[in-house]
């Protein structure tokens, strides 16, 4: 099965992964939707979730570089409180951070923003979750559309299959079919979204 | 090849994907670099988990043992404490027993110390004239051993290509290795 892929960009190689190996194959299947959402539908990205969990971590790496500096610098018995002080604000900015990754991150993988060119539309927000359990084969895919300002209207789009559809037996992503069912929910959301309006 | 497919992996992260993998790998260290230097606060002692060199003390403690230190200043040093100190102008700190202690009224102590397995008292390793031990130079008294674990440090460091053969290893599953 030839993976003609007409789009010009350097990753227009077939992705192949270890078919075994449940996380590269979640990770294949995200960077698909992404790249889906991204380059067809033309969304534009919305990193604040991302940027989010860089800054804590960045900060978090911080304590740990300064109790370091300071310790090489003034040995042990003299920098005791400097030690105490980021030691523990170390293991609580980690503890914020798991809670950020389970609570507000929560396997959202892509937030993106539609904007309408000609203006008429107020942009539409894409919301997208995924969840792979370790040893299953279930792929659960959740896309979650909402209409501009007016907060409560939306609509979702569920989409969970066995991974088998999409990778060939050598572990290649088949992009197209993936494609396709993506295409098929999120037109139906955005269906419905239209119509709740 | 199955073993480079992670080339590919590479090539699909993008510039926030790689800035999180080097976090990751930031976060690690710095999540053993804390848990050592905690340690260092809670027990007091600049080395709180050294390792045994030498036969010196068998049969208490043998080549590659592990200690955990401890190094309250209230506690008095007595005759039969097994301390670690290091000798001025030395690093490698040593292990050994505390056969001799001296203290007078205003706290100060000096003590003498001897190997279990060695048939003459320290004196020989102490610097020339330096005939006692002080607190000073104590880095902890042993509280607790785990056999054994510390031949790996023992080889790492007689063979050091060996310590950074792990270490570029470790690191570089690490950066690689994408969990999200």
């Amino acid at each position: 099965m030839s993976n003609t892929a007409t789009t010009s960009d350097a990753s227009a190689k077939p992705v192949k992964v270890n078919k075994w190996d449940t996380n590269a194959v979640k990770n294949a299947l995200d960077d698909a939707c992404k790249k889906y959402f991204k380059e067809t539908l033309n969304f534009t990205e919305d990193y604040s979730l991302m940027d989010g969990r860089l800054y804590i971590s960045l900060f978090a790496c911080l304590f740990s570089i300064y109790a370091l500096i300071y310790d090489w610098f003034y040995p042990f018995p003299k920098s005791r409180s400097i030690l105490i002080v980021c030691v523990i604000s170390y293991f609580i900015v980690i503890g914020i951070l798991t809670l950020y990754m389970y609570f507000i991150e929560h396997g959202k993988i892509f937030i993106g923003k539609l904007i309408d060119k000609t203006g008429l539309d107020s942009g539409l927000r894409c919301t997208i979750s995924s969840k792979l359990k370790k040893y299953d084969d279930k792929y659960n895919l959740t896309l979650e559309y909402k209409e501009g300002t007016n907060k409560s209207t939306g609509s979702s789009g569920a989409l969970i299959t066995s991974i088998g559809n999409y990778f060939d037996e050598d572990g290649v992503l088949c992009y197209d079919r993936f494609t396709n069912d993506l295409k098929k929910i999120s037109d139906q959301a955005r269906l419905n979204a239209r119509k709740a309006k | 090849m199955e073993l480079f497919s992670f080339v590919d992996d590479l090539k699909r992260m993008d510039k926030r994907q790689a800035i999180y993998q080097i976090l990751n790998f930031g976060m690690i260290i710095s999540t053993a670099l804390m848990i050592w230097k905690g340690l260092m606060v809670v027990t007091g002692s600049e080395s709180p988990i050294v390792v045994v060199l030498s036969g010196s003390m068998e049969p208490a403690f043998f080549r590659g043992d592990l200690l955990l230190l401890t190094n309250y200043q209230e506690e008095p040093i007595r005759a039969g404490d097994i301390v670690v100190f290091r000798i001025e102008g030395r690093d490698i700190p040593i292990v050994h027993r505390v056969i001799k202690v001296h203290e007078k009224d205003d706290g100060y102590v000096k003590f003498l110390t001897k190997g279990d397995n060695n048939q003459v008292d320290d004196r020989g390793l102490y610097s020339p004239g330096q005939l006692w031990l002080e607190k000073k130079d104590v880095i902890g008294r042993a509280r607790g051993f785990l056999p054994y674990i510390g031949m790996v440090t023992i080889l790492m460091n007689d063979h050091p290509q060996l310590k950074y053969l792990v270490l570029a290893l470790l690191g570089f599953f690490v950066l690689i290795h994408r969990e999200n």
